[in-house]
């Protein structure tokens, strides 16, 4: 499958989505997103995926490719993935490339590649710090917004209130925007 | 005494299961399947610029939408083009879904599957296609203009051009004392069955199967197609017809985009998948017909005798030719009727516009063609002062001019020869039946009334029974039950009754122990479709070869059991008896016993089959060779070429000359299609065909607008007829024999509804006294016409 689409996130959203916790906060469905201990930037990320009538567990990683492109790669009861999701300079474009199988291949690609940008959008609006705790529909945001040490597991809240009358489509695109921010955090420290 | 089934009013087998609400048809499986709804184009051409689904998300209970990129394999193709022909030299057909463009108002663009219908459509309606717009070609005059394209690479929007000529008809029209030269015109309409279309799928992951249940005319064509495009072998392709609420042509149509989309779908998410057409989704999605523009030249001689016709005529085939040329080829061929015709010119050009595709609506291109001729015929008739059917005698061939054959080729690719008839006696039955000789005075009595008469008459003659083949198996269990399976299927012709009569005469069985399965590929997987009036002549004479076989074989093992000679034997109400001695008989239900060697037996009856149950000839096998077990047989009927069964209209009506209404007083058929199986049936063939006739005469229409829009596209504003609006016709029966085939039988499915535009055209010319030249006829037409007429 390909898909490219625009998002739009507040400034601040990309980088406040370099914290797991945030992470795992603003990711609907979300169990937990673990740092490999390597601490080489992948992300361990275990998820509810739901896209149309497609629903159920999914565990995957996603790993940097290069400052703007992430590779998510896992299998769960919806399916098996293996994508490579690219965000342009901007960060205005999204474009995600691969393969989808199982039930989440069957659903019709225009209807993953609308879940992937409700995906983003979602995650991104979620992420950003100015987004009101109390907005309908929305994830709250943690209480506390220090960054674990690299290994540890951080357990997400339970989406709560979106996720039955709204199909949200929690794949691993929320974490793999926030490891393209991260990867470009990186890249910006090392050139500084 | 045995009784003759053939020729009998037996009350059809089907309508106690049909008229109680008992019959399954395709929506009353899968009540759990997932629902499906189409996205379809609002626009009759346009670039398809972006499919935008996202809120379709939102709906509960979606559970995936299709577009063309998600088609796999030959599934993305363009579907096949079903009956190529040489001078189709610019085929197109459509993708199963939209690529990139959309040809006209109601092509298929997404697939919509969800936990059921509503919420299939719930989603449908969610999801914004950007489209482009193109120019719209719509109509004959804007297609041959050109002026737009229809398909970027077919220029002149011309799809095919064809001629035939018998003779030097331009040459012979030349040197005739008279000529005549107009144009004729008929609309575009459509089947409108009861039951729209429907599929419905299910794959069988165990055995890797896929059953596909699916309202057609042709069960065997939707299997081939599949499998092909699937790559599935034929055997895992089990395609099966229900009971089909009236097909009319347009479901002969395989595989429709639905129908190779419903079983993916149901194989891709392996589960079942259920898709019924709704009757928006009938007029701008099932197929139509009709429409098409002839201009004709005829010289003829001062008694009324044809010396040339030259027809040219432009056919619309909407936006894409998946029938190839069929329809055109028919009105080509029959046009001739059942005239002499010695120099006889047909050229036409197939026209895309940006509608619905036009394959077969019954009678087929045919009705066009006897409107040309039969309105050509009262044109020499009033151009001479002659008597219109004095005009078609002095024209009809003769009974003893059989084989008569027209040099030209017909529409299933052999020689037009008709094959028998007796047109003047048709013609002399009509003219009875309806009063002609006696119509002047009654026009003169009712003109002192004030009321306005007229009487018109038209002749056919119908191609039936068309090959390549059909075929049937009869099998007589040991209970007695004579089990009939044959390939194509029934939309309601009553085939399960005259089947059933067919083989209780050829194997002395009473008809209610016979049992009859069409269209189902599990019971038998060859055959060719239900089109062109051919099941009878096709399937029942293939019935008839295999009942034959089996009587044979029955009569040979009863012979052995019974110690009797085989000519010595008969069978009667199912007992194989040595003629004139019932006391020495066997019945066929132990006779089938008897054929079936056993080692286990199963009930009481069968222990005269085992091994100890007599003593066995030490030196022929149990099954001997050539031979099988079983008392049953499959036989095939193919016939070098068409029958062809003709008849003749006449019909009385009023108009009332302030309104324009046209009332139908009287309708007179004589109908030839050889031997009657079932009278009844035929009548009730004729009674519908008339219904249709008059329908497509002064009722329905499809009014495109100049963009392409279908205005009428509902039955509330498409008129189809009530009963209170069509005649009961008084009928009369000639049975000429066909001499092609073993029960010597012709087709009746369409005939009735081929010259009921020719004949009321013809009747409304006659009472309002304005030229009748385009059918169908509206009343505030016909009040237009009679006022321009009043006013010159």
């Amino acid at each position: 499958m390909r898909a490219t689409f625009p998002v739009s996130a507040p400034p601040d959203a990309w980088a406040a989505l370099t914290d797991p916790l945030r992470l795992a906060a603003a990711l609907p469905g979300c169990r937990s997103v673990t740092p490999d201990a390597d601490g080489d930037g992948a992300l361990h990320v275990v998820t509810e995926v739901a896209v149309a009538s497609v629903r159920g567990l999914w565990a995957g990683t996603v790993a940097p490719v290069d400052a703007d492109a992430v590779r998510v790669r896992g299998s769960g009861a919806p399916g098996g993935v293996d994508l490579v999701v690219r965000a342009d300079a901007a960060r205005t474009m999204i474009t995600v490339e691969g393969t989808v199988d199982g039930p989440l291949g069957t659903v019709g690609s225009t209807v993953l590649a609308a879940a992937l940008r409700r995906t983003a959008e979602d995650l991104l609006a979620a992420a950003a710090p100015a987004s009101s705790p109390d907005a309908p529909g929305q994830p709250h945001p943690p209480a506390v917004a220090a960054g674990p040490a690299v290994g540890a597991t951080v357990p997400a809240p339970r989406a709560v209130g979106a996720g039955r009358r709204r199909v949200i489509a929690a794949t691993a695109v929320g974490a793999a925007v926030t490891v393209i921010a991260a990867g470009r955090r990186r890249m910006r420290r090392r050139a500084g | 005494m045995t009784t003759q089934w053939f020729g009998e009013r037996v009350e059809r087998r089907e309508d106690q299961r049909l008229l109680t609400g008992a019959g399954r048809f395709l929506d009353d499986a899968g009540h759990d399947a997932l629902g499906v709804a189409f996205v379809r184009s609002p626009h009759a051409h346009a670039r398809i610029t972006g499919i935008d689904v996202a809120d379709a998300l939102d709906v509960d209970g979606l559970v995936a939408v299709y577009t063309w990129d998600d088609l796999p394999g030959r599934l993305a193709d363009p579907l096949p083009l079903l009956i190529p022909h040489p001078d189709l030299t610019h085929p197109r057909t459509q993708h199963a879904l939209a690529r990139g463009e959309v040809n006209h108002v109601g092509e298929p663009v997404a697939m919509v599957v969800a936990d059921d219908r509503y919420l299939a459509e719930d989603a449908a309606d969610r999801i914004v296609v950007g489209y482009e717009p193109l120019p719209a070609v719509v109509g004959i005059g804007h297609a041959r203009s050109a002026e737009h394209l229809v398909h970027a690479d077919v220029p002149g929007n011309v799809a095919a051009v064809t001629t035939q000529e018998l003779g030097d008809a331009r040459a012979a029209i030349a040197a005739a004392p008279h000529v005549l030269e107009f144009d004729l015109a008929m609309e575009r309409s459509l089947s409108s069955p009861l039951e729209g279309r429907g599929v419905h799928a299910r794959w069988d992951a165990d055995d890797q199967r896929l059953r596909i249940r699916t309202s057609t005319q042709t069960s065997t064509g939707v299997r081939a197609a599949v499998a092909s495009i699937f790559g599935l072998p034929d055997v895992a392709v089990e395609v099966i017809t229900p009971d089909v609420g009236g097909g009319f042509g347009t479901k002969v149509v395989h595989p429709y985009p639905e129908e190779v989309l419903v079983p993916w779908a149901a194989r891709t998410l392996g589960r079942e998948v259920k898709w019924v057409e709704d009757r928006y989704e009938h007029f701008v999605s099932a197929t139509h017909e009709r429409g098409q523009e002839h201009h004709v030249r005829v010289g003829f001689d001062d008694d009324g005798v044809i010396l040339g016709l030259d027809v040219e005529f432009w056919h619309d085939t909407g936006a894409y030719t998946p029938y190839g040329i069929v329809l055109p080829i028919i009105t080509a061929t029959q046009l001739p009727g059942p005239y002499r015709h010695r120099h006889y010119r047909v050229t036409f050009t197939s026209l895309y516009t940006n509608t619905v595709t036009c394959t077969p609506y019954r009678g087929a291109g045919r009705p066009q063609g006897c409107f040309v001729m039969e309105r050509t015929v009262d044109r020499i008739g009033e151009e001479l002062g002659l008597d219109r059917a004095e005009v078609r005698r002095r024209n009809l061939i003769g009974p003893d001019e059989f084989p008569y054959d027209f040099g030209m080729v017909f529409q299933d690719g052999r020689p037009l020869i008709y094959d028998s008839g007796n047109y003047p006696a048709v013609l002399e039955g009509v003219k009875d039946l309806v009063g002609w000789d006696g119509f002047a005075a009654e026009r003169e009595a009712a003109a002192a009334e004030g009321r306005r008469l007229g009487i018109g008459l038209a002749c056919y003659v119908e191609g039936t029974g068309v090959g390549p083949y059909e075929g049937g198996h009869v099998h007589v269990e040991t209970n007695g039950r004579v089990m009939v399976a044959t390939g194509l299927t029934s939309q309601g012709q009553g085939h399960e009754t005259v089947f059933a009569q067919i083989v209780a005469d050829e194997l002395g069985v009473d008809a209610t122990d016979v049992y009859v399965t069409t269209g189902d590929t599990r019971r038998f997987p060859y055959a060719v479709g239900t089109y062109a009036s051919r099941a009878a002549v096709m399937s029942g004479n293939a019935i008839a070869l295999a009942a034959r076989q089996v009587r044979a074989k029955a009569i040979r093992i009863a012979a052995e059991a019974l110690e009797a000679a085989p000519e010595d034997l008969e069978i009667a109400s199912g007992v194989v008896q040595v003629r004139g001695t019932p006391s020495r008989g066997i019945p066929l239900a132990q006779v089938a016993v008897l054929s079936n060697p056993l080692r286990y037996a199963f009930s009481k009856e069968a222990q005269a089959a085992t091994q100890f149950a007599s003593p066995p000839d030490p030196e022929v096998p149990p099954v001997p060779e050539d031979d099988e077990p079983g008392l049953e047989a499959r036989d095939y009927y193919s016939p070098v070429r068409s029958t062809f069964a003709a008849g003749m209209h006449a019909a009385v009506v009023e108009v009332d000359p302030d309104t324009g209404e046209v009332d139908v007083l009287r309708y007179a058929v004589v109908h030839d299609c050889g031997p009657l199986i079932n009278p009844m049936i035929v009548e009730g063939q004729i009674h519908g065909g008339v219904a249709q006739g008059v329908a497509g005469a002064l009722y329905e229409r499809l009014a495109y607008d100049a963009a392409g829009n279908l205005a009428n596209a509902s039955f509330m504003d498409f008129l189809m007829p009530y009963l209170s609006e069509v005649p009961t016709p008084e009928i009369g029966h000639l049975e000429t024999p066909s001499p092609l085939n073993p029960l010597g039988i012709k087709g009746a499915g369409e005939a009735g509804v081929i010259p009921g535009s020719a004949c009321l055209a013809a009747a409304i010319e006659d009472a309002a006294g304005v030229r009748i030249d385009r059918m169908p006829i509206s009343p505030p037409e016909l009040w237009a016409l009679i006022g321009e007429e009043a006013g010159t």
